[in-house]
C-alpha cells in the first residue's frame, strides 16, 4: 500500500470477511477544480476569473479542515438474482434493481464499504453561511461532496488491491440512492458493517452524518471488470449527476 | 442625493451583487460603495423602509430572478446578489418587526424527509424574501408530521417542499397528500431537480416552480 495511506486491518468481525479502516494523507484527495466549476452549472467559458480564485481559494481551505476516512467489510456467497434486482448477503436482501444487480452477478465476494470527510466539511460550510457568505458555503458544499466521492475513490482502490491479493478483479462501486436502488438499503448495508463505520451514523430516514460521506457496494469475482460509469445504462433521468459529469 | 438615484443604486447593487463597500466583487465597482452603505444612506435621507423594499429590492430580485430564469446569469451570481439584498435586509429588519413595513404573506418552505439538500430550498426562500414574503424555514428533513404543525400554527401561508433525490420523490408524494388531506385549502408548490409539472399533477401540489423565481411568481399570483 501507498506509503501515505494508513492502513489498520481490525479484528475479523463478521462471519465471513475482515474488516478494514483507512486514514488517507489528505494530499491524496483530489478535487477538480473545473469539476466544480460544472456543478455550479456555469458554462464553460463563462466562469469569471473572481469565480475560478474563490474555487480554488476555498478546495485549499476545505483540505487544510478535511478529515476523510474510509473503512469496509468482504462478505462471501452473496445470492443475485438479476431478473428480482436482488442480492442476498449473510441473510439481508438488498433491493439493488434490475441494472445493479446484473452488473454484479458474477461476483464471488462483495465488499461494503463507508467513506466520510468527518464533520469538519460541513461546519465550515455552516459557518460560511451563518456568516452571510452564501456563494462561499454554496460551493464548499460542493467540494465537500466531490471530497466525498474522492474518499470513496480511495476505498475502491483499496478494495482493489485486497481483492487483487486473492486473485479477484472488482466491479464499479454501487450506492444506495443511486441507479434507483432504494436509499433505506443503507440501514441493512450499516447493519451489515457491524459498527465499523468510520464514526458515520444514520438518520431515521437513511442519510448518513456527517453528511459528506458515501457509502455503497464493489463486487468482487475472477470475471469481475471494472470499467467507465455510463449514465446510458440508468433510467434514472433527473438524476444530479446525469448530465454534469458527461458535460464536462 | 435625489430619491430616484438613490433607490437606483441600491437596485443596482443588488443587481449586480455589491454588498458594500470592501467586497471585491463584481471587480467594477471595487471600492465603491455596495447595498449595504447605499440603503443606510436612503434610510438617513428620509426615504421610507417600505419604498426601499418594493421600488428598490424586489425591483433589483425580480431583475435577478428573470436573468437566471433566461441562464443570463447563474446560481453564483444569484448568490451574491442574494447577499447584497441580505445586507440591505439588514437595515430594514427593524421596520419590519415594528410593523412598519408589511410583508406579502407567509411562505412555510422545506427539505422533504430522507433529503438533506438545502442550497436550492435557502435559495428559494432567499429570493422569496427578497420579494416581500416572510419566510418560515423548516430545514431539511422534514416530515409531514413538522409541516403540518407548521401549518397549524400559520394557516393563512403557503407551503413549498423542495427535493433534490430522485429517492425522496416518494416522501414529497407522502407529506403533499399528508397536507391535502389536513388542509385542503392551503396552496402548495413543490420544486427541486427531479420533480416536474406532471409530478406536480400527480401529488396534488397547486404549484411547480423549475426556478426561484418561478417560486415569486406563483406566490404573487396568489395575491394579485
Amino acid at each position: 500500500m501507498s506509503g501515505r495511506y494508513n492502513i489498520r486491518e481490525t479484528a475479523d468481525r463478521t462471519q465471513n470477511g475482515r474488516s478494514v479502516r483507512i486514514h488517507p494523507d489528505n494530499s491524496l484527495i483530489t478535487i477538480d477544480p473545473g469539476r466544480v466549476s460544472g456543478m455550479l452549472e456555469v458554462p464553460s467559458g463563462q466562469i469569471e476569473p473572481y469565480l475560478e480564485e474563490l474555487i480554488v481559494t476555498l478546495i485549499d481551505e476545505c483540505l487544510s479542515v478535511v478529515c476523510p476516512s474510509a473503512c469496509f467489510s468482504c462478505f462471501q456467497r452473496p445470492e443475485i438474482d438479476v431478473s428480482a434486482g436482488t442480492m442476498k448477503l449473510q441473510g439481508y436482501t438488498f433491493y439493488l434493481n434490475k441494472m445493479v444487480a446484473s452488473c454484479l452477478q458474477k461476483s464471488e465476494e462483495i465488499y461494503c464499504f463507508i467513506g466520510t470527510c468527518g464533520k469538519e466539511m460541513e461546519n465550515l460550510s455552516r459557518k460560511h453561511l451563518q456568516q452571510g457568505n452564501l456563494l462561499e458555503g454554496y460551493i464548499i458544499d460542493i467540494i465537500g461532496s466531490e471530497m466525498a466521492e474522492s474518499v470513496a475513490g480511495i476505498a475502491h482502490d483499496t478494495i482493489e488491491k485486497y481483492a487483487n491479493r486473492s486473485g479477484m478483479k472488482i466491479s464499479n462501486r454501487y450506492s444506495p440512492g443511486y441507479c434507483r436502488w432504494p436509499v433505506s438499503d443503507q440501514q441493512k448495508l450499516f447493519a451489515l458493517m457491524s459498527g465499523n463505520t468510520c464514526g458515520v451514523k444514520l438518520t431515521d430516514s437513511s442519510l448518513m452524518l456527517p453528511i459528506k460521506s458515501v457509502s455503497g457496494i464493489v463486487g468482487a469475482g475472477k470475471e469481475m471488470k471494472r470499467m467507465e460509469y455510463q449514465c446510458s445504462k440508468c433510467d434514472a433521468k433527473y438524476c444530479l449527476f446525469r448530465d454534469k459529469y458527461r458535460n464536462h | 442625493m435625489e430619491k430616484e438615484e438613490l433607490l437606483q443604486k441600491i437596485l443596482h447593487c443588488v443587481e449586480n451583487g455589491k454588498v458594500n463597500n470592501a467586497a471585491p466583487y463584481p471587480p467594477n465597482m471595487k471600492g465603491k460603495d455596495g447595498a449595504d452603505e447605499w440603503t443606510k444612506k436612503a434610510l438617513e435621507e428620509g426615504i421610507g423602509p417600505d419604498e426601499i423594499l418594493s421600488e428598490a429590492l424586489i425591483k433589483a430580485m425580480d431583475v435577478v430572478g428573470k436573468k437566471f430564469s433566461e441562464k443570463k446569469i447563474f446560481v453564483p451570481q444569484m448568490l451574491i446578489s442574494a447577499k447584497a439584498m441580505n445586507a440591505a435586509m439588514e437595515h430594514l429588519k427593524p421596520y419590519f418587526q415594528s410593523g412598519a413595513v408589511k410583508k406579502k404573506g407567509l411562505f412555510i418552505i422545506g427539505t422533504v424527509a430522507g433529503d438533506l439538500h438545502d442550497i436550492g430550498k435557502n435559495l428559494v426562500g432567499m429570493i422569496v424574501e427578497g420579494a416581500g414574503w416572510e419566510v418560515l424555514d423548516l430545514g431539511v428533513d422534514v416530515n409531514s408530521r413538522k409541516f403540518l404543525d407548521a401549518i397549524g400554527s400559520h394557516k393563512d401561508a403557503v407551503v413549498g417542499l423542495s427535493a433534490l433525490l430522485t429517492t425522496t420523490m416518494a416522501n414529497m408524494k407522502t407529506i403533499a397528500q399528508d397536507i391535502k388531506q389536513q388542509y385542503p385549502e392551503v396552496p402548495l408548490i413543490i420544486g427541486g431537480a427531479p420533480v416536474n409539472e406532471n409530478f406536480k399533477t400527480e401529488i396534488g401540489a397547486d404549484g411547480y416552480a423549475p426556478d426561484p423565481q418561478g417560486a415569486v411568481s406563483y406566490l404573487n399570483s396568489l395575491i394579485a
